[in-house]
């Protein structure tokens, strides 16, 4: 890979970790308002991070997003699986996680 | 062996695209067009005439699936080859796919780096047996 593109992606990682910082107010918001009804709104934004964050070479998010989209989907698919102060409990440890991403960096870079 | 040239890509989340864009121009000679969604993909295949096409699975409007039978549906289109892009957690879903035309799937997240070599031995495979 030559340099120009590797600037290039390197660039847009670093924009899209900027873009993580603006999503965090979006899942505190929901994990103000918790409900079966919210969990579709959840999965769409976890199943997005999920990919785009390993595309970038952000693995620990990534794998977090992908174990959380499986737990989010497994409830989806059974409501009577929903409890929601567990997964009140997931999305704040998620909301922790994208913080370490974006005021610690990647660890990676 | 057809060869590849053209590929049409259905994918609503705006950095990979603009990722897979790059790498597709910087590590390639496939010419790429990118719609947000498949009812636009739709729109715009039988002009485009691509070679071959990427589908997203999960994606507004239109998601891959639907777009893949509808792809099928049509006589011009039914043809072209299919490789979705999916998420891990929806691969065992996208399986099923494979056993009515799609060519392959490539799993999210994908090495960019890796992709044009990842797509052009899925379209390698796809004319062994003929």
């Amino acid at each position: 890979m030559n340099n120009s593109l590797q600037e290039k992606l390197l660039l847009l990682k670093r924009g899209y970790i900027k873009k993580l910082e603006t999503m965090i107010p979006e899942f505190e918001s929901l994990a103000g308002k918790i409900s079966v009804s919210t969990l579709d709104e959840i999965y769409v934004k976890v199943h997005t991070i999920s990919g785009t964050s390993g595309m970038y070479g952000l693995t620990d998010l990534s794998d977090f997003s992908t174990d959380f989209e499986l737990y989010l989907k497994e409830i989806k698919n059974d409501v009577n699986l929903y409890d929601g102060d567990v997964l009140k409990d997931k999305l704040l440890s998620y909301i922790k996680k994208i913080e370490e991403i974006v005021f610690t960096g990647d660890k990676n870079d | 062996m057809k060869d590849l040239k053209r590929i049409l890509y259905a994918e609503d989340e705006p950095d990979v695209q603009t990722v897979v864009e790059i790498i597709i121009q910087s590590m390639s000679d496939y010419e790429i067009k990118i719609c947000d969604n498949g009812k636009l993909l739709l729109d715009c295949v039988e002009d485009y005439e691509p070679d071959l096409i990427l589908l997203d699975v999960m994606m507004p409007e239109m998601d891959g699936p639907t777009t893949f039978k509808n792809l099928q549906l049509n006589e011009k289109t039914k043809n072209i080859p299919v490789i979705f892009m999916t998420a891990k957690a929806q691969v065992h879903e996208v399986l099923l796919f494979q056993e009515t035309g799609v060519i392959g799937v490539i799993t999210k997240p994908f090495d960019p780096i890796v992709l044009c070599s990842d797509i052009q031995k899925i379209w390698k495979e796809s004319f062994k047996n003929e």
